[in-house]
């Protein structure tokens, strides 16, 4: 087997190129990259829903988790991890060089398995290094706008991909720093997945994530 | 001279087989079938690569196909005009494929 280099589609059943194509996200190799990049034609794939191209998707298939998997929306100062299935739990993610400038929380509930309207377990977070400094009020983007409070359980009101952006960034010391992000579940039915990201200016956007994403206008 | 296996012809199918209105993969097969056999002519442009790939393009609709061992198509889809005109038209586009 091998690896699409687009979607990161780990059973290519052919090598990415000759005109093969994608089963997956159907990058045709040799057409579709002639003047794309395969991060760009990623970037095609994910904004247009990351749907799979050919018939019907294996059984369990989520682009997500395998995007995330190959650590394509992990990036340097991303980090993320997955809560199982009935388990509460805390995590505390360690996120690297926060400094002035937006911190998200994003989250692929659907995507791991919850069904529409379904509860997301809580999910609350804050800085506690090295300021012990809290990160405080920070605003939902769309689809689930809200206010988030520290320590408090936040529920989403759908099932569906959500991201959070402080409203606070100046709070931070112009030296990055390295913190700590306690995320809690809260121990539903449905594994999720949740992630940090230190955001300046990060080109990867996902899906329904990624149309949020678009709104947060990161500044570069 | 069928696709590679019906993988192959599956997926190209399901890519390109609207654009030619191929209602069924066998359709689109033979459609893919009778390009890649048909006799030369003004404007079929032809070349054939130093790895054996055979490279079609048919400069008034654009049809484009690849096949290699003879018999076997590798694709078979329509290109956009924009991308032959980048080459200079269907004999440039042609020879710049048969290049790379």
């Amino acid at each position: 087997m091998f690896e699409c280099p687009v979607c990161l589609y780990p059973e290519l059943p052919y090598p990415a190129s000759d005109y093969n194509i994608c089963p997956c996200c159907g990058t045709e190799f040799g057409l579709d990259d002639e003047f794309r990049t395969f991060a760009e034609l990623r970037h095609e794939w994910v904004v247009q829903g990351a749907k799979w191209f050919l018939l019907e998707p294996p059984v369990g298939w989520n682009p997500w988790s395998q995007l995330i998997a190959e650590e394509v929306l992990v990036g340097e100062n991303r980090s993320h991890m997955t809560f199982q299935s009935g388990e509460p739990s805390i995590a505390a993610i360690p996120v690297k060089s926060i400094a002035l400038g937006d911190v998200t929380v994003w989250g692929l509930p659907t995507t791991l398995g919850t069904p529409a309207g379904a509860h997301i377990p809580a999910v609350h977070y804050g800085i506690f290094q090295p300021l012990d400094i809290h990160f405080g009020i920070a605003e939902m983007v769309q689809p689930f706008r809200g206010q988030f409070a520290i320590g408090q359980p936040f529920n989403t009101p759908t099932a569906g991909v959500f991201s959070l952006v402080s409203q606070e960034p100046a709070i931070y010391s112009a030296e990055p720093f390295n913190g700590l992000i306690n995320v809690v579940s809260a121990g539903d039915r449905q594994p999720f997945s949740v992630g940090v990201q230190v955001a300046k200016s990060y080109p990867t956007t996902i899906g329904d994530f990624g149309q949020a994403y678009e709104e947060l206008a990161f500044a570069s | 001279m069928p696709f590679a296996s019906a993988l192959h012809l599956t997926t190209h199918f399901h890519k390109h087989g609207h654009r030619f209105g191929a209602a069924t993969e066998n359709d689109y097969e033979k459609m893919a079938e009778a390009f890649m056999s048909q006799p030369l002519h003004a404007d079929l442009y032809e070349c054939t690569r130093t790895d054996g790939d055979r490279i079609r393009l048919e400069g008034i609709t654009h049809y484009y196909g690849v096949a290699y061992d003879v018999t076997i198509i590798r694709t078979f889809h329509i290109r956009d005009a924009h991308g032959i005109a980048m080459r200079g038209g269907p004999a440039g586009f042609v020879a710049h494929k048969c290049r790379e």
